[in-house]
């Protein structure tokens, strides 16, 4: 059955639900379609496969025999869920034997064969630029931010289909088309701290204030993730790093997805903004209004720059019809000096006379 | 001052190689490993100490480390080793081998992931609420991150009142199945 | 018939795996076989001396040597046998080295295995026939490929020795590498002082003639006469009128990449790379020059006072006759940017490459030496460099080391602390120091006490851009400790790699190379200079990384080898040869359209038809005509088919 599949995961239930639900908007307005995999159950995260790896693998596939009744794709938006999925996929496809190992701790076999992709795949391949660019109704130009991959939307390229598992470019394109203007920075793949930030919390207080003011360095006034983590880590958390810091941070973390919405016209409801903690709003209100005026000015600027080249046109023509009117020399434009002489005047000498 | 166990060393790299696909031998101590990890300032010993320890097989040292623990498996060491070992492969295997073997591993992480699995075994998807309550309890930290309750609860980002997913108990027969198979010969 | 077999234990390296005490007496039962005997070491003088003994005593008039392989030993057996008056070619070698005990490691089966082996040689032998060689005569003159400091170190010894040599170039200018260095290590000598007066040498010798920007297009012939077109590029510029006067390079108004200056300046899009270069000579880059790319402009031909402009000019082709071809290539610095994305790969200004600062810290280089970072012009305070960037690293596939960065690393960080003074703080990060080579350990010394340059062993994980700084993350694994270093200069000791183009030049010369592109060797020890193409030569980097002296030194070698060759008027050829059986030629011409050497040839008989035939002193022994020929009317010397049918059913016989 050739159909995608949606596999939400925890986090998307709850403290993620603003990236689900703009998510589902985003695809919908897309076209693309979807279904939800039917009693999807937990991928395991980091722990199960930091625990043990027929678990982790069991977990997953539980998953995938799930999507397997209704389809043939899976995309997962959470990188950690997409991971885990994605890494059952892959062995259990090359390992006949590991297929049977992981189907003996299942209740019914997995015997089909789904392809999990990432949200940013499914993004760029069941749609691509062109096609978000069209959908953009509201202008995000002045809306400056870096795309934050994280760990494990890059890395390993072998896994996440990205180029360059240093430079990965997915995000950066749709954010590109959704008109906003990303900004060049070097921490597109640095850790955030994530799940081990729990248990050792100055890990993620570390990782993240850095991610915060590389960002801020780069010019940036928010940064645009695809991951729950990264965005508890950066958000819900930042207030913990100003407390043991001492900083003051006040960087909105926007869902890619939610990026994409806006600018496809979607409101700061339908985005669930409210639900940051860092309140993105007056950020976007800002950047849309400021980009309005920035069109206005353009527009005015270009109206002149064209009455302008009209008038040196008019002028041009009107010379011309001067010249016409005496015999032309061909001395005149055509002798060049002895001493080198930039060639573009020479030549333009030689075009009026010839006009 | 250490003895030099090459047989031990042996079995042990033998084991990695089966078990993760990577030579320990091949490391020639570039560093590189500890020079990206974004959490080894956490560490007892850096990454690439610990491919050392275990070059010359000193196995519960390392699964006795915090490293092994703390590794937040960003996969930075393995994308940017020049002899291309999977050294977070590695890490992440140490980690299992802790858990089959039972050994006493410090800091909290494997706490963590206990919780966390437990209750993914009982109710099938994540119930964030109740693990962080279970897992401050057993942390001994009840207070930790007690500031996000208040921003988490009014943003609606928690579930109160958990259910239980419909694949909730095959879940809990993966988890106890799989963890009964898992094994570490020796 | 009498036919003798002699089984080498080549040490432990074939008795390890094979029984060849076992075997040696086994062979005694085949049919024809006299004498046979095992040998500790076949090669060896009393083992070459065992087989002439067994030749007079036994009367053999056969010899099977069971050991390594042809490549390695079939001269050394075929002269054994010759010096005890048989016909060589009444030789035949059986390889149990490389096609059995070093592949096995089950002793019965290997020994089974290296008996059966034994037996098509001896099978092969007792059809053998008595071959006698030709001579042809020698061409004496000489082709250099690359004119870097290896192949003008070669031409110079060949010219000095009164050999005619052309050296072929394709830059337009001859020097190489080491014309874009600043000082050498570990002396610290000026590498233009050393390099341009040999340069100036080669340019007036009258017995070389350089050939700048061109290429070698193809080649033919084989060892003694080989022919070869050089294809001279079109420098737009007439060479036999410019003077190097650099009126052009000075009035062009079109901006190009300074390659020399390794894009750390912008060059003109007419040029000549430096001021020493020779042939001193200008060229123009028709993709960035006005006049090809926008059809205006010609500034150049209308200040030069030579009248050497010619926008016409085309590519010729030359052909040459060459005795012998030495190849010196050299290498080429890692394009890094593609590779090492977490040092930026290229974006941050401020990380240069081993070449780019060698060219910053040259008196005529882009900053007339001046120290100074890329971005803002100021002097540097932390400068760090980063060693095996490029090499001893798979994730790059480059696993080689380089040879020359842990050297060029030192001399460059010695160097900064002339030009930068004593407040300015030098590091280096490196895996292991490399300093084999005679006074290299104590260069590094200096560099560590002399010259305060701080070591740190550890490699860079990262390299960012962070307040103006570029911040180097590392690791100090004595210190078991990770490092921070905002630097202001980043300079990468980066590796070397095969020329561009090596591999199509070695499949012009059918030469080989290793997956990396660098020539291969005939032997590493014994024929370090040769190739397997006899009469082509190596010299310097094309064949493995090297630092100059290792270069020169080989070039002088490779000289003497070339020497050696050409010191005969005439060389003796292979008799194994293929022949026509002309009574069943059907003239289908197949023979004279696959050889590569245009060996066959169209004889005409008396009968008015036309039959193949091939010419002795051309054929090659190749075989593909053998292989080619439909009716089987031509045979190999020493391979005749019936000789290889006679071994495959020895083979299938149990």
């Amino acid at each position: 059955m050739g159909r995608l599949t949606y596999y939400p995961g925890c986090s998307l239930r709850h403290s993620a639900a603003e990236f689900d639900i703009s998510t589902r908007l985003v695809l919908h307005k897309l076209g693309v379609d979807f279904v939800e995999v039917p009693d999807w159950t937990c991928c395991g995260s980091s722990p199960a496969h930091m625990t043990d790896h027929l678990l982790a693998q069991g977990l997953a596939a539980r998953n995938l025999r799930q999507a397997a009744t209704v389809g043939d794709e899976m995309v997962a938006p959470c990188p950690s869920c997409y991971q885990r999925q994605k890494d059952a996929e892959l062995e259990i496809e090359e390992d006949p034997g590991f297929r049977q190992t992981v189907n003996e701790v299942l209740d019914l076999p997995y015997e089909g064969s789904v392809r999990v992709l990432t949200l940013p795949e499914v993004l760029l391949e069941k749609s691509g630029v062109e096609a978000i660019r069209r959908r953009v109704t509201t202008d995000l130009v002045k809306l400056r931010v870096v795309p934050y991959y994280g760990c494990l939307l890059g890395r390993p390229s072998s896994l996440t289909g990205e180029a360059d598992e240093e430079q990965p470019t997915s995000m950066d394109r749709l954010l590109e088309a959704a008109g906003a203007t990303v900004q060049r920075w070097n921490y597109k793949t640095e850790c955030c701290g994530a799940s081990v930030g729990m248990p050792k919390a100055e890990i993620h207080r570390r990782l993240s204030r850095k991610v915060l003011d590389q960002a801020l360095e780069a010019g940036a006034d928010a940064v645009a993730v695809a991951c729950p983590l990264c965005h508890q880590n950066l958000d819900l958390r930042q207030v913990q790093i100003n407390a043991a810091f001492g900083s003051s941070y006040s960087v909105p973390i926007l869902y890619v997805t939610q990026v994409l919405g806006l600018a496809f016209g979607y409101s700061d409801e339908e985005m669930l903004l409210h639900k940051h903690a860092v309140d993105p709003r007056p950020l976007v209100a800002k950047a849309i209004k400021e980009a309005v005026a920035f069109r206005e000015e353009e527009a005015r600027l270009a109206s002149e720059h064209e009455a302008r080249q009209k008038m040196k046109e008019a002028a041009k023509q009107d010379r011309a019809r001067r010249r016409a009117g005496r015999v032309p020399s061909t001395e005149e434009g055509g002798a060049a000096p002895e001493e080198a002489v930039p060639a573009t005047s020479a030549h333009d000498r030689e075009e009026e006379a010839a006009g | 001052m250490i003895r030099y166990d090459s047989e031990g060393a042996a079995q042990l790299r033998d084991r990695m190689l089966s078990r993760v696909k990577a030579d320990v031998a091949a490391c020639y101590q570039c560093g590189n490993c500890s020079a990206g990890c974004p959490a080894a300032f956490t560490f007892d010993y850096a990454p690439n100490q610990i491919m050392r320890m275990l070059q010359v097989g000193m196995l519960d040292e390392v699964l006795a480390s915090s490293a092994v623990q703390l590794c937040v498996q960003c996969l930075t060491c393995t994308s940017r080793c020049p002899r291309n070992i999977d050294i977070a492969g590695i890490f992440e295997d140490l980690k299992t081998v802790a858990v089959a073997k039972d050994v006493r591993v410090p800091e909290d992480a494997a706490t963590f992931n206990r919780v966390f699995l437990e209750n993914v075994a009982k109710y099938g998807r994540l119930t964030e609420a109740m693990m962080l309550l279970r897992y401050n309890l057993m942390s001994k930290h009840p207070l930790n991150d007690a500031e996000l309750g208040i921003p988490m609860l009014t943003k609606g980002k928690v579930e109160v009142l958990p259910k239980k997913a419909a694949g909730a108990d095959e879940v809990g027969r993966i988890y106890r199945k799989s963890l009964e198979k898992a094994r570490w010969e020796g | 018939m009498r036919i003798g077999v002699f089984v080498c234990h080549c040490g432990s390296n074939i008795a390890g795996t094979v029984d060849c005490h076992a075997i040696a007496e086994r062979a005694a039962e085949l049919k024809d076989v006299v004498y046979t005997e095992d040998v500790m070491y076949t090669c060896s003088e009393p083992g070459q001396a065992g087989i002439q003994r067994a030749i007079k005593e036994k009367g053999l008039t056969r010899v099977v040597v069971a050991s390594c392989s042809p490549q390695m030993h079939e001269v050394t057996f075929r002269r054994c046998v010759e010096d005890a008056g048989l016909n060589p070619h009444l030789f035949e070698m059986a390889n149990i080295r490389e096609h059995c005990s070093w592949i096995h490691d089950d002793m019965p089966r290997a020994t089974e295995k290296a008996y059966d082996i034994i037996k098509m040689a001896v099978a092969k032998v007792r059809t053998a026939e008595p071959l006698f060689p030709n001579e042809v005569d020698v061409n004496k003159d000489v082709l250099v490929i690359g004119g870097g400091v290896a192949g003008i170190q070669t031409a110079l010894d060949l010219a000095d020795a009164g050999l005619q040599v052309t050296i072929v170039e394709r830059e337009s200018t001859i020097g190489g590498t080491m014309a874009r260095l600043d000082k050498t290590f570990p002396t610290i000598d000026c590498s233009a002082c050393i390099l341009t007066p040999r340069m100036v040498d080669a340019a007036h010798h009258q017995n070389i003639a350089i050939m700048a920007y061109s290429e070698v297009d193809r080649v033919q012939g084989y060892v003694g006469n080989f022919v070869v077109d050089i294809k001279r590029r079109a420098a737009m510029v007439d060479w036999t009128r410019c003077i190097g006067c650099e009126l052009c390079v000075q009035k062009c108004p079109a901006h190009a990449p300074d390659r020399f200056n390794v894009g750390l300046a912008e060059s003109k899009a007419i040029y000549i790379p430096f001021p020493q270069a020779v042939p001193k000579r200008a060229v123009i880059q028709t993709e960035y020059c006005r006049w090809f790319q926008q059809g205006k402009c010609r500034v150049c031909s209308r200040v030069c006072p030579a009248d050497a402009i010619d926008y016409e000019q085309k590519d010729t082709y030359i052909q040459r006759n060459f005795g012998a071809i030495v190849v010196a290539t050299g290498m080429d610095v890692f394009p890094w940017e593609e590779y090492y994305p977490q040092y930026g790969g290229g974006s941050i200004p401020d990380v240069i490459s081993g070449l780019q600062y060698e060219r910053m810290l040259n008196a005529s280089g882009p900053t007339g030496g001046h120290v100074h970072r890329i971005s803002n012009h100021e002097e540097p305070k932390n400068v760090v460099f980063i060693q095996c960037v490029g090499s001893r690293d798979e994730s790059v596939g480059r696993p080689y080391c380089s040879s020359v960065c842990c050297m060029y690393t030192a001399k460059q960080a010695i160097l900064t602390r002339n030009h930068c003074g004593p407040e300015t703080n030098i590091f280096v990060f490196y895996i292991d120091i490399r300093a084999t080579g005679k006074g290299y350990e104590e260069f590094i010394k200096r560099a560590q006490t002399e010259f305060n340059v701080n070591y740190v062993r550890g490699r860079v994980s990262k390299l960012y851009e962070e307040h103006g700084k570029v911040m180097v993350r590392g690791m100090d694994t004595l210190l078991g400790q990770q490092v921070e270093i905002p630097a202001d200069l980043v300079v990468l000791a980066t590796g070397t790699t095969s020329a561009e183009g090596a591999p199509q030049l070695a499949q012009a010369l059918n030469i080989s190379y290793d997956e990396f592109g660098f020539f291969k060797e005939s032997h590493p020890k014994l024929r370090p200079v040769e190739t397997n193409t006899a009469g082509v030569f190596l010299a310097g980097a094309c064949q493995a990384p090297k630092d100059i002296p290792t270069s020169v030194a080989q070039a002088s070698g490779t000289a003497s080898k070339v020497l050696g060759l050409l010191s005969k008027d005439k060389l003796k050829t292979s008799p194994q040869i293929a022949v026509v059986d002309q009574s069943r030629c059907v003239s289908c011409w197949k023979c004279t359209d696959v050889c590569p050497f245009s060996a066959p040839e169209k004889q005409s008989q008396r009968d008015g038809s036309q039959k193949s035939h091939i010419i002795e002193t051309v054929c090659q022994g190749c075989g593909i005509c053998v292989a080619t020929c439909p009716v089987n009317c031509i045979s190999l010397k020493g391979f005749t088919t019936d000789s290889i049918i006679d071994q495959i059913e020895e083979a299938l016989l149990a």
